[in-house]
């Protein structure tokens, strides 16, 4: 396994390796995304009490797990990287931030639009809205920092250390409705209990997994990118180059 | 199609659901652009010898 790991983390076979991979993550994302909104559109009922507004929830829950889950993946990559000296995990970590910066954009803005006619504000200082912006905050730093050093082993350390200290408001993001009287609801999903109607649930699911593909095929491509510069004074980038003509 | 009009949160729900879509759609375009460009890069590096 630790081979196989080494073998696809060497550069060049990376390169080679993802461009088959890409197609194979985007066609799930495309056939489970047209699932979710057919799910969540047309065949998921109007919420008892908050009406249709809950089909916000079916963008705005995914796009707030993936703001997690992303940045976990960041943090997680910046340390192997700094651990094991793996090159290609600090590029993983690097394209990840502006996706992950994105997701939480988004799951800030749609929860800011699903507010509004629930709780009659866009914004309210909550714990579990203000982690949630931290989080963004995080992720422009960690932009920022890595954009900061010309040398990109320096900038790849720098911003690791920052991706693990920030690793600390995940929890936070997590247990901030059970921590402190919040305005947010709490989770209706847990190992145990699914606090919701099934077609609901399986709306949630559909783009909740075609995100995850997404954001797989997403760090793949810019990957690559980050590859081809990092590696281009290499005989083998110079000869793709120069043979796509 | 009228169960799409989803009464008076219809403008709420269409513009999140817009918003998903144009980010998806920024994060792969932008991800294409950057591939030609930094394709674009290197070839003229090479091209000059540097």
């Amino acid at each position: 396994m630790w081979k196989w790991i080494q073998a696809f983390a060497s550069p060049q076979n990376f390169y080679q390796t993802s461009a088959k991979i890409i197609p194979w993550l985007m066609m799930p994302f495309i056939a489970l995304s047209l699932a979710g909104l057919y799910w969540g559109l047309v065949v998921s009922p109007a919420d008892y009490q908050q009406g249709d507004s809950v089909r916000i929830m079916y963008v705005h829950v995914p796009a707030a797990w993936m703001s997690l889950f992303v940045y976990m993946v960041m943090a997680i990559s910046g340390a192997i990287g700094l651990i094991w000296q793996i090159k290609l995990a600090h590029i993983v970590a690097k394209v990840s931030a502006p996706i992950g910066a994105l997701f939480t954009l988004l799951a800030l803005i749609t929860g800011s639009i699903w507010g509004k006619p629930m709780w009659g504000t866009w914004w309210v200082w909550d714990a579990r809205l203000t982690s949630e912006l931290i989080l963004l905050f995080l992720y422009l730093a960690y932009i920022s920092l890595n954009n900061a050093f010309d040398n990109p082993k320096t900038a790849s350390k720098a911003s690791a250390i920052l991706a693990i200290v920030g690793l600390v408001n995940i929890p936070i993001i997590y247990y901030s409705v059970e921590w402190w009287n919040s305005l947010h609801q709490g989770s209706s999903i847990s190992a145990t209990k699914i606090s919701m109607q099934i077609d609901m649930f399986i709306a949630l699911m559909l783009i909740s997994f075609a995100f995850k593909f997404l954001y797989g095929a997403l760090v793949l491509m810019r990957a690559r990118d980050e590859v081809l510069v990092r590696e281009q004074n290499s005989r083998w980038v110079k000869t793709l180059i120069e043979g796509k003509k | 199609m009228d169960f799409l009009i989803f009464d008076k949160y219809a403008l709420y729900i269409w513009v999140s659901y817009l918003l998903t879509f144009t980010m998806v759609a920024f994060l792969f375009i932008s991800a294409k652009i950057n591939h030609t460009r930094i394709a674009t890069q290197l070839r003229i590096k090479y091209i000059r010898g540097e």
